[in-house]
């Protein structure tokens, strides 16, 4: 089995080919290119049209390595630097026009996803990830993207601007002393991840966890004594202080000669050092792990390992784990949502060959029911609305911006008024997607007036079907329903209007 | 101390290497025909060294440089002494050649005679040769006002003739012509073998180019130019094209030796020099044959297996695959001794292979008809992935080069012309195969290029590995070569320009380190040429801390050893013989703990600066005693050992009784 990632980073272009050998990932080819897409990105906004060339260019030469080791699966990504371009389609579009390469342009959530993943699976056998809380630093030129894991699922994924090369341009700014710029930049980076402290207040973090590609290989260089532990460096707070000291009273120039460090990394390496110590300010950590690995190896892993397989189901749970994540740190009433997205989730096997739904609605639906209520964070009266742009701004992985939309647009349907013309979110949508919408928030409706109290009344769901195509939902409870049944016949209207058939609720004692 | 005292100028010393290739050329235990052979040799080196060496030192002289170079001569002194000291070793080169050597060839009844001197039906023989074959092919040419004087590129030999008319002086070049050899064969009774060289035959028709002229003086002049090309290969966007087109401009290039017939008329010398842009000083008069090269057809053509090396078949190693025997075990080739056919074999199995997915190659020196190239392009045809990194630049190749290079595109390989201002010397091989549905790695790694008719008279050694680190890190070096990518740190290679001189550099301080706490110290290498003024620096100051330093140096050497205080610790022996040697193999004792390794380099700038090259190290055990054995032996020859001796010179080592000849000794040991 072969596989091979070619990631278009923002400071550099990188493909990596390789094999399972047992259940490691085996590196058979690297090939490497200097491209500053984020240079020009995170200053100007945009990819000059030589730079898309030169990255074109870059991309034939590695069809013909991939040729060289007949290689098929193949999966090209981006990050940060193209993500933020304001020109990215067009960026997009030439490349694929040039070389054929669609590429997958990642969100923080998406990177989070595959690191969260490799991580498991690389170190299943030596350290307990599904019985530990950890914080998972990824360090591009980019950005800084941080999850927190709780017992192997992910809670939260969010990702700062704070990358290597970012922090770079950020220094290069600054007009003053040395000390003075890297105090800057100590400030600049607490205060970006201010958020990150508050959100994960309540959660012990057993471990935190820096995953690097291309700086740890150099660390020995400035820090002859530091060894590495089988996979990992073991960084204590002095030390990290050590290299930050030691990198802090050289420029570039210095830097390089000094410690044999090429000018590409030692430009950025104390942007490097700053970020790891910084990092054990989160939680009083005693160590910070510095793994040596990079996001294409766990894409690379991803794909011969073919977590694709359960890939569904981890999406599923894993969403779900950061949905559990949202309502909690949004205050909601967590019994509720999980009892609505129980109820939707049967709803759903019960409609889903008559309202021609597919799989994928399924994750929609389940996103939706879990976060329909985020918007009373900002105000109950049209929370609607509110969770509507709530939820389109969350970065969810692996669902594209358009997927979370769809996501955003079933919940604020679940009340009031139906789709207008007004509406500009479900506007954006394909005609398809629309009635899918429509669909599933009616689903979403139902669902949410069966538990119209908050009290989790119905203890087990039926729904059955006439000849003629009307169902009858049955809930069991054995509790006063008057308020839900009331709440049903308002909610059922849309579904009705959708489905053309009648909607009828019946209410059974519990079994 | 001074400069001059510390290094031997590289040019000087490359000029004593050629010495003893003359040495070998007189020496009567050779068999007569090798001995011409060395003739021949001395005679080519010796042009190329005039084309580029003395053209660069006369170019500087003329453009008013006025500095020491790294070996502490001023332009002016340094032509001089060359001048002097080859205008010895041509004096001696023709004693021999028309001494000891025609002696010899003639109680062998070989002989090259001129025309007077044949029988009256070879006479007719040679005549018909004349008119059927040279005349129509030579074309005289006048100069005078309406013609200027022609372009004759390098290595001509030519007749200057002054023919008059009507009272009238003019002109005429008649050049040898190229495209057939300058010697002919002539029939000969019994075992008799008459050769004639064609410069005689022309010389005696001459008055048929010219009717209706008489031929006042006709003299023959040999021109050589000066062959340095120069690419500004940061500004040529096609390298290919560059080079071409640089070498159009060879023919018209700098003269830096013109030699001529002793007795040549002063006018017509005058006349000629003006032409040629040449100084009257300068020209070498000879009384002998010019331009002794055409002794490689008479060692080809006769056919007298007796008076040249005995033959012998250099041993094969048995199996039925060669990627299977790659695989079961590394394995090293020690050529000529050993055969050559693995490599081929490698190429060409993996041409024919369908499991084969990629070739990739450095190739810098090759043969014409080679079977390398054809199953390059046999597998480009059948939609493999090939790669070959040639480099043009290989000097006197070039036009050889681009002419494969461009056969190698047309057949779908994937061609490219080296880096700018680098050249690839790297000797590498790298092979991709599927096997079981996984990739498999092979390499190949040399001393020596990938040219079947050298490796029959060259020493190298080839390295056969399928050791997953290795191709990782040759697959990293075509990367970097195509622009394929950034490099990347190595496992097993070093390499040249970046940190191979460091490299070095490292292991000779631990033999320092070792020798100050062990008392072992001990480096022995084996080289090509040892001329980079830092690294012998360095081995000065090993020996100064009492490392033992054995250096088996075949050509250049400008470290001057067995200096008390400076060298006295280091030995330098030179090897010349039967088979050029050729192999780069390093060893340092490490605490008694040796490590060996070998390298497409020499110790000279230009190799550690500016030229891609690799350094390898032989860890597997049996590989290591069988290099090291290599090595040990070199160090006990007494035939053709020479060593440099601290006032500079260089003498045969004495020893009393039987002598160890190391390449003799290879090919009984291999056939053993």
């Amino acid at each position: 089995m072969r596989a091979a990632v070619i990631d278009v980073g923002s400071s550099t272009i990188k493909l990596l080919i390789a094999e399972s050998h047992g259940e490691n990932v085996k590196i058979i080819e690297s090939l490497k290119n200097l491209i500053p897409l984020g240079k020009h990105v995170f200053l100007k906004g945009r990819i000059p049209q030589s730079i898309i060339n030169q990255t074109a260019a870059v991309l034939l030469k590695y069809k013909e390595a991939l040729k060289e080791y007949d290689v098929e699966n193949v999966m090209v990504i981006a990050t940060t630097a193209v993500r933020e371009a304001r020109n990215r389609d067009i960026f997009l579009d030439t490349v694929l026009r040039k070389t054929g390469f669609k590429i997958d342009v990642l969100n923080a959530g998406d990177v989070v996803y595959y690191i969260d993943y490799f991580l498991s699976h690389k170190l299943k056998k030596t350290y307990p990830v599904d019985k530990k809380n950890l914080l998972i630093a990824e360090l591009g030129a980019g950005s800084l993207d941080i999850s927190v894991m709780e017992k192997g699922l992910t809670l939260m994924n969010i990702g700062f601007p704070i990358g290597t090369l970012r922090l770079q341009q950020f220094m290069e700014s600054l007009d003053g002393s040395l000390q003075e710029v890297h105090e800057a930049t100590e400030e600049y980076i607490e205060n970006e991840i201010f958020l990150l402290k508050k959100n994960n207040a309540n959660l012990t973090i057993d471990d935190i966890i820096l995953i690097d590609e291309n700086y740890s290989v150099f660390i020995q260089n400035v820090l002859p004594n530091k060894r590495r532990d089988s996979d990992f460096f073991k960084f204590k707070a002095t030390e990290a202080q050590e290299l930050l000291t030691r990198l802090r009273q050289m420029n570039v120039e210095e830097i390089a000669n000094t410690y044999n460090i090429p000018t590409d990394i030692s430009s950025t390496i104390t942007g490097f050092a700053i970020i790891l110590n910084t990092l054990f300010k989160f939680n009083k950590n005693e160590y910070v792990y510095i793994l040596e690995a990079s996001l294409s190896e766990a894409i690379l892993a991803h794909l011969l390992f073919k977590f694709d397989l359960a890939e569904d189901d981890n999406k599923l749970s894993q969403l779900v784990s950061v949905a559990h994540f949202l309502c909690r740190k949004y205050d909601m009433d967590l019994n509720h949502l999980k009892h609505v997205a129980s109820m939707t989730q049967e709803l759903f096997k019960a409609f889903k060959g008559s309202l021609g739904l597919e799989d994928k609605d399924l994750l929609y639906l389940l996103l939706a029911s879990y976060l329909h209520d985020i918007g009373m964070f900002v105000n109950n009266r049209a929370h609607h609305k509110h969770s509507e742009y709530i939820i389109s701004s969350l970065n969810l992985f692996r669902l594209t911006e358009h997927e979370i939309n769809i996501i955003a647009c079933i919940a604020r349907y679940h009340r009031r008024s139906a789709p207008l013309k007004t509406h500009l979110l479900y506007n954006a949508l394909a005609s398809t997607e629309q009635i899918s919408v429509q669909k599933l928030s009616a689903l979403l409706r139902i669902a949410n007036s069966l538990d119209r109290s908050h009290k989790q009344k119905v203890k087990k769901l039926e729904v059955k079907f006439n000849a003629a195509g009307d169902a009858t939902i049955v809930a069991y409870t054995h509790e006063n329903f008057l308020l839900e049944k009331e709440n049903f016949l308002e909610k059922k209207e849309l579904f009705e209007e959708i489905t053309g058939n009648k909607l009828t609720l019946t209410v059974r004692a519990q079994d | 101390m001074e400069i001059k005292e510390k290094f031997i100028h590289r040019d000087l010393s490359w000029l004593e290497f050629n010495r003893r290739v003359l040495e070998e050329a007189g020496d009567e235990r050779n068999p007569i025909l090798e001995r011409i052979k060395f003739l021949a040799i001395f005679t080519s080196n010796l042009d190329e060294f005039f084309m580029v060496r003395m053209s660069g030192a006369k170019k500087l002289l003329s453009s008013g440089y006025n500095k020491r170079d790294q070996f502490g001569f001023y332009p002016q002194e340094l032509v001089a002494e060359i001048k002097t000291r080859t205008d010895e070793l041509v004096k001696k080169f023709y004693g021999i050649y028309e001494g000891s050597v025609r002696d010899a060839l003639e109680k062998e009844k070989i002989f090259i005679k001129k025309p007077e001197n044949l029988s009256p039906e070879q006479k007719k023989y040679v005549q018909r040769f004349f008119d059927t074959t040279l005349y129509p092919i030579i074309t005289p040419m006048a100069v005078d006002g309406g013609h200027p004087f022609p372009v004759l590129p390098s290595r001509t030999i030519a007749f200057a003739a002054n023919i008059i008319r009507s009272e009238k002086n003019h002109l005429a070049i008649i050049p040898i012509p190229t495209s057939v050899p300058r010697l002919l064969k002539v029939p000969a009774e019994g075992d008799e073998s008459v050769y004639v060289l064609t410069d005689y035959l022309i010389k005696e028709n001459l008055d048929k180019f010219f009717k209706g002229y008489k031929i006042q003086d006709a003299s023959l002049f040999r021109v050589l130019r000066d062959s340095e090309l120069e690419v500004d290969e940061g500004f040529a966007p096609d390298l290919l094209k560059a080079l071409e087109k640089e070498l159009k401009k060879r023919s018209s290039a700098k003269a830096v030796y013109l030699q001529m017939a002793e007795g040549t008329n002063p006018e017509l010398l005058e006349v000629l020099c003006n032409g040629i842009d040449f100084s009257k000083e300068e020209v070498v008069f000879t009384s002998s044959d010019l331009d002794l090269t055409f002794l490689y057809d008479l060692y080809a053509w006769t056919d007298k297996p007796q008076l040249r090396y005995p033959s012998f078949t250099s041993v094969k190693s048995a199996y039925e695959n060669i990627f299977d025997k790659i695989k079961e075990e590394d394995f090293i080739i020690h050529v000529p001794f050993q055969s050559f056919m693995p490599t081929c074999e490698l190429i060409t199995e993996a041409a024919r292979d369908p499991d084969v997915l990629a070739i990739k190659m450095t190739l810098y020196r090759t043969n014409e008809d080679s079977a390398i190239i054809k199953a390059l392009m046999e597998a480009a045809k059948k939609r493999k992935q090939v790669t070959v990194v040639v480099e043009i630049k290989a000097r006197f190749e070039e036009e050889k080069n681009i002419q494969w290079s461009r056969e190698l595109e047309q057949a779908g390989c994937h061609v490219i012309y080296g880096i700018a201002g680098l050249k690839i010397h790297s000797k590498m091989t790298l092979i991709v195969r599927k096997e079981e549905g996984r990739i498999r790695r092979y390499v190949h790694l040399a001393t020596g290029n990938y040219n079947e008719k050298t490796a029959n008279v060259y020493t190298d050694i080839g390295f056969f590995t399928a050791n997953d680190d290795f191709a990782r890190d040759i697959a990293d070096v075509f990367n970097v070569i195509t622009g394929y990518s950034l490099p990347s740190p190595w496992k097993r290679v070093i390499s040249s320009p970046h940190d191979l001189r460091k490299y070095f550099f490292d292991l000779i301080d631990k033999e320092i380190e070792a020798q100050e706490k062990h008392k072992n110290g001990l480096i022995i290498a084996k080289m090509n040429a040892l001329e980079d003024t830092q690294i012998i620096e360095k081995l000065y100051t090993a020996s100064q801390a009492g490392v033992k330093i054995k250096l088996i140096v075949r050509g250049i050497c400008s470290l001057v050893p067995g200096v008390d205080g400076l060298s006295e610790n280091i030995e330098v022996r030179s090897i010349v013989g039967r088979f050029l040697e050729h192999s780069r193999i390093f060893y340092f004792n490490n605490n008694s703990n040796g490590r060996v390794f070998l390298s497409s380099a020499d110790w000279m700038t230009r190799n550690f600066d500016r030229r891609i090259e690799l350094l390898f190290e032989i860890t597997k055990p049996e590989i290591k005693s069988h290099v090291q054995f290599i090595l040990d032996s070199y160090l006990k020859d007494t035939r053709k050992a020479r060593v440099l001796k601290s006032d500079r010179s260089y003498g045969r080592v004495k020893k009393e009784g039987e002598t160890f000849d190391v390449q003799e000794y290879f090919i009984n040991h291999y056939t053993r």
